[in-house]
């Protein structure tokens, strides 16, 4: 294996690629049996260098992680609908994470910390219901699988909340406002209220 | 055969299960609304840990509630039956809304009850121990994975809720209520109702009640809501820190609910975009036709995110 695709995978690691490059690298981890095991093993090393390593070790996680991809066609899909859905692709809150499909995109996210926001696809034209619904259904069945086979501690892909700026003031002003507007429903006991007591005010 | 006997004994179990569960659930929406009680709760959710104390008061003339924070700055909210009174001692702010629905009659409740069956099941999942009080444990699982699992703890002898818990489907508790010590007394004293006094505070009403006859029709089309939701409410507000109108959308599945605020992106303004949690309840926001476009709601982060992104101008309205 040339040296470049190891630095490629190292710097894939350490969340120092573009997110074309990072498209190029989980491709070769993909396609390349040599450097899956590679990617295997810096795995094993970051995990002690962070001391997440999991009681019992699978080394052949990642190709558990192959098979079960091969039975979720749902979400090798998202790239193509993400492309063809313009009207969500051409805002910048949430680009689509190298097609969130590949198999090692899954753990590697967690495990290497890329916080990402998962791309959702619902389409423009309301026809979203049965896209998403055999979306999510796909993505959680992995999300249990994945939960059997690696500590929690690297398991989830993560929504990366915004902080300390003017979006998470305003966030959380219309967080107090929605409680406020539920404690009033009275649907659910004392939690709406709880929450509108436990709400420290922003100024 | 043998197999075929153990299904059907399971079946059956699990039907007894759920209609069990389901009577508890009932008595307890009734117990909640109709007892006095007096009791401290821890609240936690997300890493936020508070204590509270809730009293709740029955009489003739209806319910009234009192929820004190004891945790922090002094904070409190109080309801009755016309209005939620919100006080804040912190930045002295007291916020009243008023016309608040008639939802506190406890026959409403069966009602919501089947309504919330429609899309979560039932089960009683065991025993345990509340407040010093003897408990069932119900779990209220929904049929798909875009809501949460709400578990209840419900005392045997008296109905009321001692502990509830909010889960995700990896099994993380988002938030949680738990009683560490109540009473239900025949009588509460008015003394007890009374709140902190707050003459000196900055007090805002919102008088405007939220009746049908607000209801305008929505510019906007929600392409995707998890089945069963419906519009609760539906009207423009003025969003007190910028003094600007938004519309405000509210549904419900009978027991999560969302939010959805949608208001236009002023010339020259940066849209915006961003999500924050607070335990159960996630917020994202985005922008779609020149509007920014924020949802609320204690449903999974990518529900929320869903629901959001499928938000457009009615085809009609459209250029």
């Amino acid at each position: 294996m040339s040296d470049n695709k190891l630095e490629r995978i190292s710097a894939l690691m350490d969340g120092e690629l573009s997110s074309q490059e990072r498209e190029l690298a989980i491709d070769y981890v993909k396609d390349d049996l040599e450097v899956k095991q590679n990617w295997q093993r810096y795995h094993i090393i970051g995990d002690t260098m962070r001391n997440t390593l999991p009681s019992m070790v699978q080394p052949d996680l990642a190709e558990k992680l192959n098979k079960m991809l091969e039975n979720e066609p749902a979400i090798l899909a998202p790239k193509s609908t993400v492309n063809s859905n313009k009207k969500i692709a051409s805002k910048d809150f949430t680009k689509p994470f190298i097609g969130l499909a590949i198999a090692a995109s899954v753990t590697a996210v967690a495990i290497f910390g890329i916080q990402n926001t998962e791309q959702q696809t619902p389409s423009v034209d309301g026809s979203a219901p049965q896209v998403v619904s055999n979306e999510g259904g796909s993505l959680s069945n992995l999300e249990q699988s994945l939960a059997t086979a690696i500590p929690k501690t690297v398991r989830t892909v993560k929504y990366e909340p915004v902080e300390n700026t003017i979006e998470a003031t305003r966030l959380n002003s219309y967080i107090l406002n929605h409680n406020q507007f539920n404690s009033r429903m009275g649907v659910q006991g004392v939690s709406p209220n709880a929450r509108l007591v436990g709400h420290e005010s922003q100024r | 055969m043998l197999t075929a006997i153990a299904v059907q004994v399971e079946a059956a179990d699990k039907e007894n299960s759920a209609t069990d569960a389901r009577k508890i659930l009932e008595k307890m929406s009734v117990a909640m609304h109709s007892l006095n009680y007096d009791g401290v709760f821890v609240y936690s959710s997300g890493n936020k840990l508070d204590s509270m104390r809730i009293i709740h008061k029955v009489d003739e003339q209806g319910e009234v509630e009192r929820l004190i924070s004891l945790t922090g700055s002094s904070r409190e909210v109080v309801r009755d039956r016309q209005d939620v009174t919100c006080i804040y001692s912190d930045n002295q702010t007291v916020m009243v809304n008023k016309g608040a629905p008639n939802k506190f009659l406890p026959t409403n409740f069966p009602e919501s009850i089947a309504r919330i069956s429609e899309h979560y099941r039932f089960a009683m999942v065991g025993d345990d121990r509340v407040a010093g009080r003897e408990t069932h444990i119900v779990e209220v699982m929904p049929n798909d994975e875009h809501r949460y699992v709400y578990r209840l703890w419900v005392d045997k002898e008296t109905n009321l809720m001692l502990k509830s818990a909010i889960v995700n489907m990896q099994e993380q508790i988002l938030e949680t209520v738990l009683f560490t010590q109540i009473d239900v007394p025949l009588e509460i004293s008015n003394d007890l109702m009374t709140p902190m006094n707050a003459v000196d505070y900055s007090w805002h009403t919102n008088e405007k009640s939220h009746k049908q006859t607000d209801q305008v029709e929505s510019k906007w089309n929600v392409g995707w809501l998890p089945v069963g939701f419906s519009m609760e409410s539906n009207n423009q507000q003025v969003f007190a820190e910028k003094q600007q109108i938004l519309e405000h959308l509210m549904y419900s599945d009978g027991l999560a609910t969302v939010s959805l605020f949608i208001e236009a992106v002023e010339e020259g303004e940066a849209p915006m975009s961003g999500y924050v949690a607070q335990g159960a309840v996630n917020a994202f926001t985005i922008s779609t036709d020149q509007c920014q476009v924020t949802v609320v709601g204690e449903l999974p982060a990518k529900t929320i995110h869903q629901i959001a992104a499928s938000v457009s101008l009615k085809s009609t309205l459209k250029k």
